[in-house]
């Protein structure tokens, strides 16, 4: 007969305001095999453990039920007490008596009756609990980190200070993400090329970062400690040793109509091209779909001016493969296409542009030399409508969420304007402000008093095209007013959404993600930068918008996670997973189809002595324990440890037999 | 028409294409038939082929893995479980020369009608009567629009005459697994007591492992000493294989089971 221990806890009045848990105690002090129960206000503390341990000592127990919080709260905690006491840290279960009880129900007779039957579950399943030994596995010390924007620079260049390898794939020619396109960053207004660049810098010249530009991830396999994953390396069509940087090339190409992705398409580019002058690497790439060689087998001009002979209209895409003990998802944001806004003239409108394409023209770096210019006639705008909320807190159009990020642009870019020319009026149409961050508000206030930019609360029902200029129509809700303004240009901040392929990539890796589109983490206050699939961890906007600083902290957070794993010497495994018992194996591969992660390998094995048969066989560290297998099994081969149907039988009958 | 059956058989033992021939020889009188496993070439005049050949050999195939066998199918069903058994890996493609005289018996048998040729030798046993009252011969669009009461008790009744001989798995093709989950202690899934409830339970059971994996051959329906009506049920699943899922097993699909489409979704499930 087992020896279980139960041990009923109040979290404080948490369960027992709610609960009667003397009446649980009395009830579990019945149920066969049941040696001791007993009630302790905060079973968690460290009384609370030592009477656990005490107990166990004292009464011989070899099993033990907690009924407590979640065992996604505490599980591991009463794991270690037991460990402590000697036990097999798997001889525990928990009977959740205050998320599944008394945080959920009010009435208090019923509530208790739920308790003691939760109880009795445990206590049947750890009936049938077996000792389960920890499994390890090896972890290479390395990182892959995907996407190079200020997420993925930081990330990289704090896992390789703690002393690891990092890979650096970016799918761009250079990396540096949206910040590199930006002007000024709020609240400081300090220049984004100027605190980004040397970062970029940094990186290509960390010898423990390994820099792979115009690269995409495309296959992933195996787990944590041990992906293996392979890379394409994007035939760039210029050799990355010989090419010196000097940008002839560019120049001379005579193919110059595609519109630029880094300008915001408010300029062209020619079809051999770095993104920008601070490109790291400062390498071009030949975008086959316009060169003309590509098109019409003429041409060859950059292949002519390059003195260096970099240029190789042979070179291929390489795939290579290699292995990382972590890999950390930095994928970024898209911006929301407003042409689905009738009411601003679905993008259709030249003299209405988006928050970023007047970073890029504010920019001295930048198309028009810093300079704001109508894109219709290229004169200076005197009254600029900035319009919040484009793609953001818009359930009609799919985005309830808030992108975070667009208040605080536009106060900024309205500041920029009126510094830029003093002249000039800055009207902004918002729902609400959002200025949580440190100095944010003053920035707001700054920006309203002391540049006199002019907030009105309210929307913008229409934009009208009139000859020279723009009628924007809307309504001021503070005073209730319908108000029309004569402007020469609007900006939509538009909001942000995942990067476009951003589920693909989350289908490589098996991580989730959410309504809208963004990873999700494995726990929003507790496991913010970790994902449901270890080794895999989040930063920047990919997970959700943010502004540079969060993108930043939360970078750092995910590499000081990613040094925490590595920095082990060997990983240990949960070992609830799956296991097969070849004799009741029929060899069908109903598990091996099923399992989503991959973890069932078909063998030849020795059933019995002389039978040899392929049965099915579990690979422990890719196994996660979804049971999706167990599910599939008709031949009842294969469990799941720690959850077997031999303990699930146990808990039917309590439940059956009420 | 048997002849021919033979002389193939002959020529496929004497060329030594196959160790050794399943087929259907007389049973205990001219409506019945019996499984024969013949590995010599004096014996193929054993073999017989008629409209009595309703058991579906294939279940023999999987104890014979390792030889080469050449088998004789009486329907396209039993061809359809072969397939479906090479799928699930159970037996060696090249390892099998199937002998398809499923063609010869609807030319012989062409003057019964479809329904009773379905029926094979059950309609000599003056049991037909009796299963149509029963709603044997319903069909599951019919059976489907009875209320889920009328429903519960028409099986309730059918079930109380379970024996639980397990006649049905164990002519079955596709239950071949090692240890049925009745048999099984460790845990104890279900009571072998025969008991109405329980009679159903395993059935029902048994039809959710089959799913999509039954060829609606007919075998376990036939096997049922106390004829419970089990093609309903294989019918049933059949159709719901094919609506929720657009799978046809022994067609070398990926079983529903194991894969996942979002559009599977039911409305009712998500
Ligand atoms: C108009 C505008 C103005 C802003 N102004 C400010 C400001 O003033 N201050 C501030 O704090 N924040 C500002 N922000 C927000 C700021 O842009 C973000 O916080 C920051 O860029 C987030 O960085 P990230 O690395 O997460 O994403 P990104 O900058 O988007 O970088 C992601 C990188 O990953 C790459 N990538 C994507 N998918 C893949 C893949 N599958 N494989 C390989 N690489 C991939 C992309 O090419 C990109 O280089 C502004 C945003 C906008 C739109
Ligand atoms: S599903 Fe079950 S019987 Fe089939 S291969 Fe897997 S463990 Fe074996
Ligand atoms: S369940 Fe019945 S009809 Fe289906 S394959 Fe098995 S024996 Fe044939
Ligand atoms: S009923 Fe289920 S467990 Fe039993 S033999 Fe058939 S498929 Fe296997
Ligand atoms: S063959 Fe008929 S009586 Fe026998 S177990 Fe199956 S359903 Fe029951």
């Amino acid at each position: 007969m087992s020896k279980t221990g139960v041990f009923i806890c109040h979290c404080g009045s948490n369960i027992a305001g709610v609960v009667a848990v003397e009446k649980v105690v009395e009830s579990a002090k019945t149920l066969p095999g049941v040696k001791v129960a007993m009630d302790y206000k905060y079973m968690c503390s460290d009384p609370g453990q030592n009477l656990i341990i005490n107990t166990i000592k004292e009464q011989a127990l070899d099993r033990v039920v907690v009924g407590s919080c979640s065992p996604r709260m505490h599980e591991n905690t009463f794991r270690m007490t037991i460990e402590r006491a000697g036990l097999n840290p798997y001889r525990l279960e928990i009977a959740n008596l205050r998320e599944h009880v008394s945080w959920v129900h009010s009435e208090k007779a019923s509530a208790t009756d739920k308790a003691i039957k939760l109880v009795e579950l445990a206590v049947a399943k750890v009936r049938r609990n077996e000792p389960l030994q920890k499994i390890y596995a090896e972890i290479e010390k390395r990182a892959l980190v995907i996407g190079g924007g200020i997420a993925g620079i930081q990330a990289a260049l704090d896992i390789a200070a703690n002393g690891y390898k990092v890979t650096l794939v970016e799918r761009e020619p250079s990396i540096g993400g949206r910040m590199s396109q930006l002007d000024k960053t709020f609240p400081t207004m300090d220049c984004s090329a100027c605190i980004l660049t040397p970062k970029m810098v940094a990186v290509a010249q960390n010898k423990d970062i390994t820099l792979l530009t115009y690269a995409e991830v495309e296959q992933v396999h195996g787990y944590v400690g041990n992906f293996e994953v392979n890379i394409n390396k994007k035939a760039r069509f210029v050799s990355m040793t010989k090419c010196i940087g000097c940008g002839v090339c560019t120049e001379k190409c005579p193919s110059k109509k595609r519109l630029s992705e880094f300008n915001a398409n408010i300029a062209t580019r020619k079809a051999i091209y770095t993104p920008f002058p601070q490109a790291v690497p400062n390498i071009p790439v030949i975008d086959k779909d316009s060169c003309m060689y590509f098109a019409t087998g003429k041409c060859k001009v950059c292949e002519k001016v390059c003195p260096a002979g970099a240029v190789d209209y042979t070179q291929e895409d390489e795939i290579i493969t290699e292995k990382f003990g972590a890999i950390v998802v930095a994928t970024g944001y898209d911006l929301y296409d407003h042409s689905s806004y009738g009411e601003y003239g679905y993008g259709e409108i030249p003299d209405v542009i988006t928050g970023l394409q007047l970073e890029r023209m504010i920019n001295s770096g930048g198309p028009t030399g810093g300079h704001i210019k109508r894109p219709s006639d290229g004169k200076e705008p005197e009254t600029v409508v900035f319009i919040q909320c484009v793609g953001s807190r818009d359930d009609a159009k799919g985005k309830p969420y808030c992108s975070r990020v667009c208040c605080m642009y536009t106060a900024k870019q309205a500041l920029l304007l009126r510094e830029h020319y003093p002249n000039s009026k800055a009207i902004v149409f918002y729902m609400d402000i959002r200025a949580a961050g440190k100095g944010y508000e003053e920035f707001i206030q700054r920006v309203q008093t002391e540049y006199g930019v002019l907030y009105l609360r309210g929307r913008v029902s229409r934009i009208y095209e009139k000859k020279d200029h723009l009628l924007v129509k809307g309504v001021d809700t503070l005073s209730g007013n319908q108000v029309e303004i004569k402007a020469d240009m609007v900006v939509l901040a538009t909001g942000l959404k995942p990067k476009k392929e951003a589920q693909n990539l989350a289908q490589l890796l098996h991580i989730g993600y959410d309504q809208n589109g963004f990873y999700t983490e494995l726990h929003p206050k507790l496991a913010p930068v970790e994902t449901q699939i270890a080794g895999v961890y989040l930063a920047g906007c990919c997970q959700s918008p943010k502004d540079i600083p969060d993108t930043v902290a939360q970078s750092s957070a995910t590499a000081a996670k990613v040094g925490a794993l590595l920095s082990k010497e060997r990983l240990e495994i949960e070992p609830m997973i799956s296991e097969v018992n070849p004799l009741l194996c029929s060899g069908c591969r109903m598990c091996y189809n099923a399992c989503p992660y991959g973890a069932i390998e078909m063998e030849d094995t020795e059933i019995r002595r002389g039978e040899i048969r392929c049965v099915a066989k579990v690979l422990v560290s890719v196994c996660k324990g979804c049971g999706v297998c167990v599910a599939g099994c008709y031949c009842k081969a294969i469990d799941l440890k720690g959850w077997t149907d031999r303990q699930l039988m146990e808990q039917i009958k309590v439940i059956s037999y009420c | 028409m048997s002849k021919t059956l033979q002389e193939t058989a002959r020529n496929l033992l004497a060329e030594n294409k196959v160790e050794v021939i399943i087929g259907y020889a007389q049973g205990y009188d001219a409506f019945h038939t019996r499984p024969v496993f013949i590995s010599n070439v004096e014996d193929v005049s054993k073999l017989i082929i008629n409209e009595y050949c309703t058991n579906n050999l294939s279940v023999y195939l999987p104890i014979h893995k390792k030889l080469k066998v050449g088998i004789v199918t009486a329907k396209e069903q039993d061809l359809a479980s072969i397939h479906e058994l090479i799928n699930e890996h159970q037996i060696l493609e090249e390892n099998v020369i199937i002998i398809e005289a499923a063609k010869q018996i609807s030319s012989l048998s062409s003057e019964l009608g479809e329904a009773q040729r379905d029926r094979g030798i059950d309609e000599e046993d003056g049991r037909q009567e009796a299963w149509k009252k029963r709603g044997y011969d319903m069909a599951v669009e019919e059976f489907e629009k009875l209320s889920a009461k009328e429903r519960e008790t028409f099986w309730d009744k059918e079930f109380e005459r379970c024996i639980r001989c397990y006649a049905c798995r164990q002519v079955c093709p596709v239950c071949y697994c090692p240890d049925c989950f009745v048999n099984r202690t460790m845990p104890k899934y279900l009571n072998e007591a025969v008991d109405m409830n329980k009679n159903k339970l395993f059935s029902l059971v048994r039809m959710l492992h089959v799913f999509g994996r039954c060829m609606d051959c007919r075998a376990c329906n036939n096997a049922c000493p106390v004829g419970i009506p089990l093609r309903l049920l294989t019918k049933k699943i059949a159709k719901d294989a094919l609506e929720l899922f657009g799978y046809v097993s022994g067609q070398g699909q990926e079983h529903p089971f194991s894969t996942f489409e979002k559009d599977e979704l039911l409305e009712e499930i998500r």
